[in-house]
């Protein structure tokens, strides 16, 4: 078994070795996972390296390439008859997606360090959902993508359900029902594209050689945008997450909205532009429009916010709309701004949502107003909110600067095949954005953490424990290492994305800059 | 030319790295030491640090200054950099450092006042509880400003410009339980992000036409000896051909050109950051940060970066004279503006934030005035803001010292202090003067040569404006001084004493500085086009009326508050009755900003969306959520349990299937 | 020879019958083991005999790979039914008043019906098809009335009543097929046939008969009481066997008899899947009982299953067994955590399943599994029966289709995760405990539940299926 396939496996076999442990002594629960996770951090970090140094190299070779270049291959036929096989492999895209993945379990584990109700169920779904993400970012056939995709998205009901707060029910059924719909589009268009294909194989590689009619690219391009659009947090399918988020326990939200939430670009980028380039033309402005109105809409909704998850579920419906835009934007910076705002806004909001979750744990409410003058009380922990506030207001320095830059000028360089005045109309609309956000990170925060301590009882409350101190601690690291040193980043990314702006070059018109 | 055998030369990345370096050893390391070992540390590394950097910054000056003596063309050198961000085939952002007249001067500026400050900071944050962030925020902020100045191309000035914002809002909001300075801060970062917007498009422009074109006029750059050039750099912007180009296009918005619309964007940036009109407004509640954190980045350094940028891309600005015309007009608006509302302030440092406004907007319009042809107006420019970062440094940590010593900021609790504290009595007085453009004190010659520079472009109003603002300041920065050190003690200033020795230190040396700083021969180092000489020697036709403002102004003021004492102001007051509070209350622009963001954008906009998302999208999810359990009861309501019903729905299916089948085969 | 299995069956209905005469009330116990050694050994057989072809009687018995694999689902579906009935006959529960009498006749009358549906499968005649089919459905008609109360006796009622009108129907149909063409034969029928309005008629005859038993709507209004009053173990065997049975019609109706008018039946077929799918899971949404809530669940299943018809790919024969195979392990494995509780509790609404994970988790866990597999989440076997039915459609063509199962499928998860927010979000009702199992019932819940797991993630099982039955069809097509 090679090292692609450990990198899925390892999650799920230390899923099972926590249930073989009786659940009464559930601090040997915590440790597994821990150590479970930690070991999935080496093994990415050995990954990277292995990778880097070979996608590094390839970059000037495939500047022109139109098929994406897969490496660590491992491929099993499963079901001969209909040319469905265990395909699995890494390219930048996922390589990246992975090590933003196994970051975030990592320190997802550490933050839910004090889960003690039925803490043995809880990492086993926690694990099992991540095995899931794992194989959707690694997995280059379509069947066990969508496969694995689903194993992503359905623990997600019972960990809301059980461990949530608030209206827990209600918001743990709504997300998953909103985003079964999504996948429901995303089968329909697989299915289409696998019969019009003709080569009677789910292999996503060699699908992407084939030039599907353009009546057929023209309605399952949507389905798939769409429904990867979901989990995307796209306008207006978006409202499953400020719920989802505000109720989910505090190492679910950083999983959901720190990778799940990708999904929704990766997929996106993939799967439907990489399959339907001349559906992805053609669309393309349509969808641009609905992200600019996630992007801006979002920023504005969340200044209003009270709850703090709610705040934040605002700003992550806002960042997420660069990916899809960045997507939508259909050239080499847009496509490169997505992947790296995939990276960095999953990175961010972890942050934040482990963050809330430790404040929350000290002071027992999420309502900004509530609170007050914490940076005294808790500078650890307000010195990491603020990096993140800052990092998601784009602020140089920090990988949310990299991307956005990289979103923006996307947008407005725009391409050949699309109305390049509406596309830097759209893209001006969309900076407006750097300011509101501004506006509400630099209100909320204030308002939590400076001025005078508010509340008598915040003077007893304590800084971060060490584990919590780990765990924020190399979010924000990452942030740092990504904004201040970019090329890295960048090497490892982008010959993976040549191809798909080489795709949409080769079919018909010309994409403009690349 | 050559610059291989000078060591500073080949390593000026060293001046901005010392400070990071040392930021980076406060922030992860210093900061986890116990309290005390901590607050001995932090002060003494922070200023070893930037005093190194400073060092290096004057061996760098006299190395460059002697590679091009006066009269030889300047060169801007690249000696070190590398890819740092590359968003597409020629189109990376090459992070380096730029070695060039005024990036030299700068850095000499920066790491002077910088230095100097931190040793101040030492003696006045004595004891505080927040000592080592203190310093490690300084560092961090001191590397960003460096890193700004030696920018070789326009993102990573971006890039810089962003981080002395953000660490200026820490700096301001430094005080953070004193709501005052938080939301002071906030009001500094949002309003600066706004302007930055501007700036930020204006870069987006600026690298897609430059890319645009970047393929056709690459071979001819490459020819000329700019190797491994990007669109984003100030070599390409600022090359002739490429701005012949960009004149050239034809795509325009709003009847601006390519050229005028970007250069206007990027002006918006340097508006916000230097505080001109009407995105003043926040300089003057940034006071609410330390005091040597005013006169560090609210008077000498950050303030100024607008003018640097200005400076900086000046070639592009003068090739799009609208642009340049904005500037202008705009700078001798703020000069003017800020001024008259200076005269009526109490608070000793807003005061003198509206003086660095005025000053910064005689920079501006110094720019504004001048072209490639004539471009005096930029070497005043760049002296003006030489000069005036040592003498409003000197002002700041004067008024600090006084502040400290009497515990308040405003000038009617000072009073008497002229005996009580020499030292300070003294290096103040010199900066009141220099800032008043007295003889032979620096603000004096940088001062002179704007105005003659407005007067020779023929912008006789702009050089009216310059006159009068002259006399204004010279009027309310001797308010100021008499009330503080000649009027009568208050409470407050009896038991004032002069301050500790680490903050006398800086004062001397800056004192000497502004009596000095006029005499170097500006225009033989900076300069810009064709005629390189540029002015020698004072041009007594303006300096004389402008010594002449500047003494009625001292004398209206002695009139006022020495001779009249405080009811003979209080009358004046009266008699101006509505404008005098007009002016007082700074125009009422805070307010008119406050109702445009609480009653508009939140209330109209934020709340609306807030509203609807929950209740008109969500109320759709729900609703159809609502539909399908709806139908399901619909459905079940059929299940009466009846055997005749059911039989009658078997009858009328088999019925209607066959009908269907007809009907499709028939 | 060929015959063996359906032989070893009756034979052991007989001895079944006959011993329950000679045996005490105590001893009674052994008939459950002997009528489940009857399955598997014709199972044995079967599967020693599939999948080779053959004929007796002149052709009016005949197997083949199809018929093989339809047989191994009938004696499937029962040995499980079987398994998990014996506990209740037995009275080996807590809840006393639901135990059931006379297991011996019980037990003789299921494989009886089990007989009935593995001649279904054999016929090749209308006189064999329309007698089996009979033999078949006769005795499910009594099993529902078995337990003696109110209910399940009025539910046994409306069965018959409806059920011999949809025999009438199913009836009339074939004679009319008979009258057209002469024959008695299907194939014959199917090659000599040619479309008239009687045709039509007939084929709508025909297919309201066969919707009944695979509860197609809107044929399908009996299930829900009939399910809901009969006992549970007789709920389960409704919910596979009959419907296997009626699929198994199908493929003798529609391939056999209208196999060249396969292409013409998309439409119509289309139009009936979509409805039977949403009408089954919208109604499921609002269901109490979780009886009457599986019926509608199959009712849905159903829908989902005649995808296979579509078009006439060659790939449509082997996912329908598939998922015919899938079903019925999933299902039971469902119907066995049912029957169990029920057992043990009498309980049957779904919020009487609050805090099950709490206190029986690995029962719960099966029950979740089982769910999540009806409702087609991977990497669950009824994913992958699903997905490979959904491709048939759209290889047909009919995307919009897809689109309404696939939607439908989403529907269906929130009616399951009903069921599993009983199991495993509310919180313990005080009055909850933990209850046993009997080690017939946890070793058959096992299994299932283990099959379910396995056989969407083997791809031995599919692959074997699509590689006998592939092109079995061929020649009724052409």
């Amino acid at each position: 078994m090679g090292l692609v396939s450990w990198l899925i496996i390892l999650p799920f076999l230390t899923a099972m070795a926590v249930l073989m442990v009786p659940a009464k002594n559930w601090k040997a629960i915590r440790w597994i996972s821990l150590t479970g996770t930690g070991m999935h951090l080496m093994l990415t970090a050995f990954t990277t390296m292995k990778f880097w140094a070979l996608a590094s190299q390839d970059i000037p070779a495939m500047k022109t390439a139109t098929m994406t270049k897969l490496y660590f291959v491992e491929r099993v036929t499963w079901f001969q008859t209909l040319g469905i096989d265990y395909f699995v492999g890494l390219d930048g895209i996922s390589m990246s997606m992975v090590i933003l993945t196994s970051i975030i379990i990592f320190a997802g584990t550490l933050a839910s360090w004090n889960v003690e109700e039925r803490t043995k169920e809880f990492f086993v779904l926690l694990l099992t959902l991540v095995t899931g993400v794992f194989g959707v970012f690694m997995s280059f056939d379509l069947f066990l993508f969508f496969m694995f995709y689903e194993v992503a998205v359905l623990p997600m009901y019972l960990l809301i359900g059980i461990w949530g707060t608030g209206p827990k029910e209600y918001a743990a059924m709504k997300l998953t029902l909103m985003l079964m719909v999504g996948s429901a589009l995303i089968l329909v268009g697989m299915l289409a594209v696998y019969h019009a294909s003709g080569l009677h194989t789910f292999d996503l590689i060699r699908l992407a050689t084939v030039n599907y009619p353009a009546s057929l690219q023209t309605w399952v391009f949507p389905m798939f945008f769409l429904g990867f659009g979901v989990l995307g947090a796209l306008y207006p399918f978006h409202t499953w997450s400020p719920d989802g988020h505000a109720s989910a326990p505090t190492a679910v939200s950083m999983l959901h909205a720190g990778v799940l939430m990708k999904l929704g670009g990766y997929g996106a980028l993939r799967i439907a532009v990489y399959l339907l380039p001349e559906g992805a033309k053609e669309w393309g402005l349509f969808f641009m429009g609905l992200t600019t109105i996630n992007i801006v809409y979002g920023s504005f909704g969340a200044i209003m916010q009270k709850d703090l998850k709610y705040f934040t579920a605002y700003s992550s419906v806002s960042h997420c709309g660069f990916v899809l835009f960045g997507v939508a934007a259909m050239n080499l910076m847009g496509f490169k701004g997505a992947i790296i705002q995939m990276f960095s806004h999953g990175i961010m909001t972890g942050l934040f949502f482990a963050l809330i979750g430790m404040v929350y744990g000290r002071t027992h409410t999420r309502i900004i107003p509530d609170m007050g003058g914490l940076a005294k009380v808790m500078p650890w922990l307000a010195v990491c909110f603020y990096v993140g506030g800052m990092a998601s207001l784009g602020l140089p320095g920090f990988a949310g600067f990299v991307a956005e830059s990289h979103v923006f000028m996307g947008g407005f360089f725009g391409n050949n095949f699309m109305n390049p005045v509406a596309m830097k109309t759209l893209t001006i609309i969309a900076t407006v954005s750097i300011v509101v956000t501004a506006v509400y990170v630099l209100r909320g925060l204030a308002t939590v953490f400076q001025g005078p301590i508010t509340n008598h009882h915040f003077h007893e409350l304590t800084d971060a424990t060490l584990t919590e101190k780990l765990s924020t601690g190399l979010l924000v690291a990452t942030l740092a290492v990504v904004g201040f040193m970019p090329w890295y980043f960048i090497d490892l990314i982008e010959a993976s994305i040549f191809p798909f702006v080489n795709r949409l070059q080769a079919s018909g018109t010309m994409v403009a800059f690349h | 030319m050559h610059s291989e055998q000078s060591f500073i030369l080949n390593n000026v990345w060293l001046i901005p790295a010392i400070p990071f370096l040392s930021f980076l050893t406060l922030g992860l390391l210093i900061r986890n030491f116990p309290k005390k070992l901590q607050d001995q540390l932090s002060g003494i590394v922070a200023t070893l640090a930037v005093f190194s950097a400073a060092v290096l910054a004057y061996w760098l000056a006299w190395e460059y200054f002697h590679l091009f003596p006066a009269g030889v063309a300047k060169q801007a050198l690249v000696p070190w950099s590398f890819e740092w961000l590359r968003y597409q085939e020629n189109l990376a952002v090459n992070v380096g450092v730029l070695v060039d007249p005024i990036s030299v001067l700068l850095m000499v500026v920066v790491t002077t006042v910088s230095s100097l400050v931190h040793l101040y900071s030492t003696g006045y944050m004595h004891g505080d509880p927040g000592y080592a962030r203190y310093f490690t925020w300084l560092n961090l902020f001191t590397f960003s400003m460096l890193g700004l100045v030696v920018s070789p191309n326009i993102l990573q000035m971006y890039v810089c410009w962003e981080l002395v914002g953000a660490s200026s809002f820490l700096l301001i909001g430094f005080y953070f339980e004193k709501p005052s300075a938080v939301s002071a801060s906030k009001k500094a970062f949002i309003v600066t992000r706004f302007a930055d917007l501007g700036f930020l498009l204006g870069v987006i422009l600026l690298g897609y036409y430059g890319y645009n074109l970047f393929a056709s006029v690459a071979p001819s750059l490459h020819a000329s000896g700019l190797t491994n050039v990007q669109p984003f750099d100030f070599a390409f912007l600022t090359n002739p051909e490429v701005m012949n180009q960009f004149m050239g296009m034809s795509d325009t918005f709003m009847g601006m050109g390519v050229l005028t619309l970007s250069m206007v964007l990027i002006f918006m940036g340097a508006a916000g950051k230097s505080a001109m009109f009407p995105l003043h407004i926040w300089l003057p509640d940034a006071m609410e940060g330390p005091t040597p954190v005013s006169a560090l980045i609210h008077a000498a350094t950050m303030v100024v970066a607008g003018v640097y940028l200005v400076a900086r891309m000046f070639p592009v600005f003068a090739a799009s004279a609208d642009a340049l015309l904005v500037v202008m007009y705009v700078g001798a608006f703020t000069a003017l503006f800020a001024a008259v509302i200076g005269c009526t302030q109490d608070d000793i440092k807003r005061v003198l934030a509206f003086s660095t406004l005025s000053q910064l907007g005689y920079m501006m319009f110094a720019l504004g005035v001048s072209s490639m042809d004539h471009p005096l107006g930029y070497t005043a420019s760049m002296f003006h803001l030489f000069t005036h970062a040592f003498f409003k440094a000197l002002l700041f940590l004067g008024a600090g010292a006084l502040i400290h010593a009497v515990h308040s900021n405003s000038i009617w609790d000072m009073g008497g202090l002229a005996k009580k504290m020499p030292v300070t009595h003294a290096t103040v007085l010199i900066a009141t003067l220099a800032i008043a453009g007295i003889y032979p004190l620096a603000g004096f010659f940088s001062k002179d040569e704007i105005l003659v520079a407005a007067l020779e472009s023929g912008h006789t109003g702009v050089f009216a404006i310059g006159l009068l603002v002259a006399g204004i300041t010279a009027f309310y920065m001797f308010r100021i001084y008499f009330v503080a050190f000649w009027g009568k003690p208050s409470h407050h200033s009896e038991h004032a004493h002069e301050a500790p020795i680490s903050m006398l230190i800086p004062l001397i040396v800056l004192a000497i500085f502004t009596i000095g700083a006029g005499f170097v021969p500006m225009a033989d180092l900076v300069s810009i086009g064709h005629s390189a000489g540029g002015h020698h020697g004072i041009n007594w036709a303006v300096a004389g009326p402008s010594l002449f403002v500047a003494a009625a102004g001292i004398s209206f003021a002695w009139f006022m508050y020495v001779a009249g004492g405080k009811q003979r102001s209080a009358a004046l007051a009266g008699a101006l009755g509505g404008v005098y509070t007009t002016i007082k209350q700074k125009f009422y622009f805070d307010e008119i900003y406050l109702f445009i963001t609480k009653k508009i954008v939140f209330r109209f906009i934020a709340t609306p969306i807030a509203w609807f998302d929950r209740n008109v999208v969500d109320g759709g999810v729900n609703l159809s959520g609502w539909l399908t359990r709806a139908s399901g009861a619909a459905l079940n309501s059929t299940q009466t349990g009846q055997v005749q019903t059911y039989g009658a729905w078997f009858v009328g299916g088999a019925v209607t299937v066959t009908l269907v089948l007809w009907i499709f085969f028939l | 020879m060929l015959m063996l299995p359906e032989l070893t069956i009756i034979g052991t209905a007989f001895l079944l019958i006959i011993v329950d005469l000679f045996l005490h009330e105590h001893r009674k116990a052994v008939l459950g083991g002997i009528a489940m050694a009857g399955v598997l050994l014709a199972l044995g057989f079967t599967i020693g005999m599939m999948p080779q072809s053959g004929e007796l009687f002149g052709g009016r018995f005949a197997v083949d790979s199809v018929t093989w694999w339809f047989k191994l689902l009938f004696l499937l579906a029962s040995l499980i039914t079987l398994a998990i009935s014996i506990d209740l006959l037995d009275g080996r529960i807590d809840a006393k008043h639901m135990a059931l009498q006379a297991r011996g006749e019980y037990y003789a009358i299921m494989l009886f019906s089990l007989a009935g549906a593995m001649y279904l499968a054999s016929a090749r005649d209308l006189v064999t098809l329309y007698v089996s089919l009979e033999l078949a459905t006769i005795p499910l008609y009594i099993l529902t009335a078995w337990k003696r109360d109110t209910l399940s006796s009025e539910s046994g009622l409306k069965y018959v009543i409806l059920g011999a009108l949809a025999s009438a129907f199913l009836l009339y149909g074939l004679g009319l097929m008979f009258g057209l063409t002469g024959e008695m034969n299907l194939e014959a029928i199917g090659r000599s046939v040619t479309p008239s309005p009687t045709f039509w008629l007939a084929a709508a005859m025909v297919t309201a008969g066969i919707s009944f038993k695979l509860t197609l709507f809107p044929f399908h209004m009996w299930a829900a009481e009939v399910y809901q009053g009969a006992p549970a173990p007789v709920t389960a065997y409704l919910s596979v066997a009959s419907k296997a049975a009626g699929l198994a019609l199908m493929f003798q109706v529609f391939y056999r008899m209208m196999g060249h008018q396969l292409m013409a039946w998309a439409w119509p077929l289309a139009i009936l899947a979509a409805l039977t799918m949403t009408v089954g899971n919208l109604a499921a949404i609002v269901q109490n009982n979780i009886k009457r809530f599986m019926a509608f669940s199959a009712i849905s299943q159903a829908g989902y299953l005649i995808l296979g018809f579509l078009g006439n790919s060659d790939e449509g024969i082997p996912s329908m067994l598939y998922y015919m195979l899938v079903y019925i392990l999933t299902n039971l494995a469902a119907f066995a955590v049912i029957v169990w509780y029920s057992n043990q509790t009498g309980r049957e609404r779904i919020e009487e399943y609050r805090g099950l994970a709490r206190v029986n988790p690995l029962v719960a866990l099966a029950m979740m599994i089982a769910l999540f597999s009806l409702a087609g989440i991977p990497p669950l076997s009824g994913f992958v029966g699903k997905f490979f039915l959904f491709s048939i459609a759209s290889k047909a063509g009919f995307h919009w289709l897809v689109a309404v199962a696939a939607v439908n499928s989403t529907i269906s998860l929130y009616y399951y995760l009903r069921i599993i927010r009983q199991m495993y979000i509310e919180p313990v009702g005080q009055e909850t405990r933990a209850l046993s199992i009997s080690p017939v019932l946890a070793v058959t819940l096992a299994i299932t539940t283990l099959a379910t797991g396995a056989i969407g993630i083997i791809p031995m099982v599919y692959e074997t299926v699509s590689a006998q039955t592939i092109s079995w069809f061929l020649p009724f097509i052409h």
